[in-house]
């Protein structure tokens, strides 16, 4: 055991090391991208079969350890798939020249933060994540990106800074850093740090920041970031959940609502990139839901919803009312429509597993509205899918015929989806017999609803809530609700 | 806590970026002197050895807290220059920095 550390913190190090590299040495980057990638992915299985339940101590006093549990599995081997498919599908075209070198400091900080056990390293870790996908998210072709770059970064500060108070109180009460100390806290600290880490995964009021930007941010750079970089506050909440217990009923609320708005905001969406960003508000809120299960459905998510904006990115036009009529090339629509049923839990794929496990370690009625809420997710993907009588509505509709609309996915989506079904068979998650009349039922339920909501809700747009104002806003009620909800479970009147 | 509040209500009411991210830093130091406050319970000096065996180390101000807030500061440093050059870019668009310009595109 005591050997395994050099060669953990070695693989923690080397996507840092391999960045200098490829920065200095630019024609290595995409191959050096593809080490880190495959060292990952070699890590996570390895710890797949062998995982460590104890931390791995890197320090005594202070404690600082690295957590290599079960918990953590699901998260590396997402980044390392992420990474890898979105490596593949910009291997000829990168955005900028140092899209190599962030990418794998993204990666990196990643999987430090799923591997931190301690709350300064985790602060450490997500700033690092949060500078990194800034970076990446501006594209010098599109000034639109220069206003969101600029709003997520001020956004992730804020919330960093409040999680940072939190820590501050933590310290005050416990006297120690590391996340298992944390058991019982002062309220204002258990409810400031989770505001702050909710905000980073992107989940009820304090996550709205999220929508826009990883609509406006280039499709490979989104799909990095809905895949992977909301892991990066959710590992650490679901960490959190574990050492506190009134904090789970807390998220437990929290991530139900969160789950309730992401679908109803998705449902009226009509440009796609932002339906996606919607569902991803709506799957982060389910992740809180099981901490113990939250690597392995955000293993699902992020690979479906990775596979998704990849997709995205090939096509013509993201405009939903096009895509409806002519404009989801099979090609394009194949991965997708996988990816999509993933996300809803058919049997067979990556998304049945984490929906079953999610469902296994709740109590009802909590499990049944879960599963209520698949039939919800299938309604937001019903707005790809045309009704049959909506061909009338077709001839107003522009047809969007063009030598691009033949263009393949490109290869990152597909080892994505491939995936989605070869991992179950892995990990042996054989699905039952009736799991296929529910999750037809389910598809049923979920096509007729989001039909139904594009019909009657035609023209009705929603309020605005995403100013920057608003975000603001939503950190104060965020931390009202969450400190006021904790107090009342303390106190006993909840 | 005052100078944080402070802050607070700086990034909700002031209209222009800069104004805006300012008033982010603001916050930044106000955490930074609350981690000051905390490391200050065990005492007042700064926790550097003295050769001198009559240092009085049980009165010195805890160092761990002061470790963690140099990393917040540094990190805090490094968003603040980023953003700023991201103003820079944002000021050819809009040179008035003013966010209602900013969010009324779609």
């Amino acid at each position: 055991m005591n050997a395994l550390l050099p060669l953990l913190v070695g693989w923690l190090l080397l996507p840092l090391i391999l960045a200098f590299l490829a920065a200095l040495l630019p024609a290595l980057g995409r191959w050096l991208v593809l080490v880190s990638c495959l060292a990952s992915l070699a890590i996570a299985l390895l710890l797949l079969q062998d995982p460590l339940p104890d931390p791995l101590p890197i320090f005594q006093s202070p404690r600082v350890a690295l957590q290599l549990d079960v918990y953590a599995t699901g998260f590396v081997l997402a980044n390392g798939l992420i990474t890898l498919a979105v490596l593949l599908q910009s291997w000829s075209s990168p955005r900028h020249k140092l899209t190599w070198v962030l990418m794998m400091v993204l990666h990196g900080a990643i999987n430090s933060v799923v591997l931190a056990a301690d709350a300064i390293s985790i602060y450490v870790a997500i700033e690092l994540v949060a500078i990194s996908a800034f970076l990446l998210v501006i594209d010098p072709a599109r000034p639109g990106t220069f206003w969101i770059a600029f709003r997520y970064l001020l956004i992730s500060d804020l919330a960093m800074l409040i999680y940072l108070i939190g820590v501050q109180q933590a310290y005050r009460s416990s006297g120690s850093f590391a996340l298992a100390d944390y058991g019982t806290l002062p309220l204002a600290a258990t409810a400031l740090m989770a505001v702050g880490l909710m905000s980073k995964a992107g989940v009820f009021l304090t996550g709205f920041w999220l929508p826009l930007t990883h609509a406006q941010a280039p499709a490979e750079i989104s799909a990095l970031l809905s895949g992977l970089v909301v892991t990066a506050g959710a590992a650490p909440l679901g960490r959190l959940q574990l050492v506190s217990p009134g904090l789970r009923e807390v998220l437990l609320g929290v991530g139900l609502a969160s789950a309730v708005i992401g679908i109803a905001a998705a449902l009226v969406q009509t440009q796609y990139k932002r339906l996606l960003a919607w569902s991803t508000v709506s799957q982060l809120g389910l992740v809180l839901l099981v901490p113990a299960g939250a690597g392995v459905l955000c293993l699902a998510h992020g690979i479906a919803k990775g596979a998704l904006f990849l997709v995205a990115g090939r096509l013509d036009s993201l405009d939903l009312s096009r895509m409806r009529h002519g404009g989801f090339p099979p090609a394009s629509a194949i991965p997708s429509a996988i990816a999509a049923l993933s996300l809803t839990g058919f049997p067979l794929l990556l998304g049945y597993g984490a929906k079953g496990a999610l469902a296994a370690d709740l109590e009802l009625p909590w499990s049944q509205v879960v599963e209520l809420l698949s039939i919800g997710t299938v309604a937001v993907f019903a707005q790809l899918v045309p009704w049959p009588g909506e061909a009338n509505a077709a001839a107003t509709v522009p047809q969007v015929v063009g030598p691009e609309s033949q263009r393949s996915a490109g290869p990152g989506p597909w080892l994505l989806v491939a995936a989605l079904v070869m991992l179950p068979l892995w990990l042996s998650q054989p699905p039952s017999g009736s799991a296929f009349g529910k999750s037809a039922l389910t598809l049923a339920a979920g096509l007729t609803l989001g039909w139904g909501c594009r019909a009657l809700l035609r023209d009705w747009r929603p309020p605005d809530l995403e100013r920057f104002d608003d975000l603001i806003n939503g950190f104060g009620v965020t931390a009202l609700v969450v400190g006021l909800a904790l107090w009342g479970l303390r106190g006993g009147w909840l | 806590m005052i100078t944080i509040l402070s802050g607070f209500i700086g990034v909700l009411l002031r209209r222009e970026l800069l104004q805006k991210l300012l008033a982010v830093d603001v916050i930044s130091t106000g955490v930074v002197a609350l981690f000051v406050l905390v490391a200050a319970r065990t005492g007042l000096t700064p926790p550097i050895l003295q050769e001198s065996p009559e240092a009085p180390s049980a009165q010195m101000a805890d160092p761990f807290p002061h470790a963690v807030i140099l990393t917040a500061i540094v990190i805090g440093l490094s968003v603040q220059a980023l953003e700023l050059v991201l103003l820079r870019r944002l000021a050819r668009i809009h040179p008035m920095l003013r966010i209602d310009d900013f969010e009324a595109e779609p």
